[in-house]
């Protein structure tokens, strides 16, 4: 299995939970997510605007009441829009609140891929240690395989609290037995 | 909404906020406290629309958006008192708060987004002041929900400072005619951005500092 069909398979795994909720753009049109939520039916995907911060707030007012969001992020790049609703509201929500309020919100943060068409460099960074360092209680992952893919959104499938999973357009086609 | 006389609900409103000041001016409170102040019987008004099961989504300057939604006067005094006046929460009530600007605007769409999914009749009510309108934030918020049909109001308290900026500082003669899910209403301040005109010596003083 290769490291985008492990996303994929994560993916409708995700999709059987009814609170499960996909939020983003490019997830019912365009690439619907690099294919991954090709075969996610339209009822299940809310496609935004190119509005990172309200694509967060969507997500995190939802999860507020019961619905199990995920938000796709094409590249990291465009996700530095949203940051202060990961970083000032995601990441404290639940402690500012004394644990009154619990986001169970999973954020796929993609880095862009320099190939076969090289982007640039406003499509192309990779800002994980950032993202690591910049938030203090948001669960962070980083799957290099596809067996990794798997493995972690098993874990967190069932999360009360926030994740962001990195994930790499350069390793899509890996494959793995 | 607290079931009292107009008249009752103003003093109660006023009488919490000027049993502050002495703390804030005695340097008993080692916290950054806003204040409200001559906006009381305009947010009456706008409570009478608001249900027990709504939602209140707030900001810095929160505390008569949580005495009108019901919540308990000496709670918001320990509140206050233990340095959460700008990031208030009450689950009891549906209360939540952001003291970033614009901050909270975006989720308040996702819950009434949520509660129009779920066919629930209960509504979000979404406080900004006047430096919230300025923000990009705001703006594409208040367009999803008016495009989509949310349950969702916005109230902006216009009382024409971005902290001490006003208005024609900043965005000059300017004027955005909102849609409807928008209602706003303008008020002179009683207090300045934070605590009161008083001079407080705070240097005295060690405050805890949070664990955040």
């Amino acid at each position: 299995m290769k490291y985008q069909e492990a996303i994929k398979k994560s993916m409708e795994m995700i999709a059987e939970d009814e609170k499960s909720v996909f939020i983003g753009y490019n997830i019912s049109y365009g690439s619907k997510a690099y294919g991954t939520l090709k075969d996610i039916p339209d009822s299940k995907k809310i496609e935004t605007p190119v509005t990172e911060n309200l694509m967060m707030g969507l997500a995190m007012g939802m999860s507020l009441e019961g619905f199990r969001p995920i938000v796709f992020f094409e590249r990291h790049d465009f996700m530095l829009i949203a940051l202060d609703a990961i970083v000032n509201h995601l990441d404290k929500f639940e402690v500012m609140s004394n644990g009154q309020y619990k986001l169970p919100v999973i954020i796929r943060a993609t880095v862009g891929s320099k190939k076969p068409l090289d982007p640039g460099p406003q499509h192309t960074q990779d800002h994980s240690e950032i993202l690591k360092n910049i938030v203090k209680y948001i669960k962070v992952y980083e799957p290099k395989t596809p067996k990794e893919i798997l493995e972690i959104y098993e874990k967190i499938r069932n999360t009360d609290s926030p994740v962001i999973i990195i994930e790499r357009r350069d390793l899509y086609n890996i494959e793995e037995n | 909404m607290i079931e009292k006389p107009k008249e009752e609900i103003i003093k109660y409103l006023k009488d919490f906020e000027k049993e502050l000041i002495p703390l804030w001016e005695s340097a008993k409170i080692p916290y950054p406290v806003h204040l409200c102040g001559g906006n009381e019987e305009q947010l009456i008004e706008i409570f009478k629309n608001i249900k027990p099961e709504d939602y209140i989504f707030s900001n810095h300057r929160a505390h008569y958006h949580y005495l009108l939604a019901g919540g308990d006067k000496e709670d918001l005094r320990n509140i206050v008192m233990t340095g959460y006046s700008m990031r208030m929460f009450d689950k009891k009530i549906n209360f939540i708060s952001s003291a970033i600007v614009s901050g909270a605007v975006a989720i308040a769409v996702g819950t009434a987004l949520a509660i129009k999914r779920k066919g629930s009749n209960k509504h979000v009510w979404c406080f900004v002041g006047d430096g919230a309108e300025d923000t990009g934030h705001f703006y594409e918020a208040v367009r999803y929900v008016d495009g989509h049909d949310l349950p969702c109001t916005f109230v902006i308290e216009d009382n024409n400072y971005s902290v001490e900026t006003p208005k024609s500082a900043r965005n000059g003669s300017s004027d955005i005619n909102w849609p409807k899910c928008v209602i706003k209403y303008k008020y002179e301040r009683t207090y300045p951005h934070v605590g009161t005109d008083a001079w407080v010596d705070f240097s005295g003083l060690m405050a805890g500092g949070s664990s955040f």
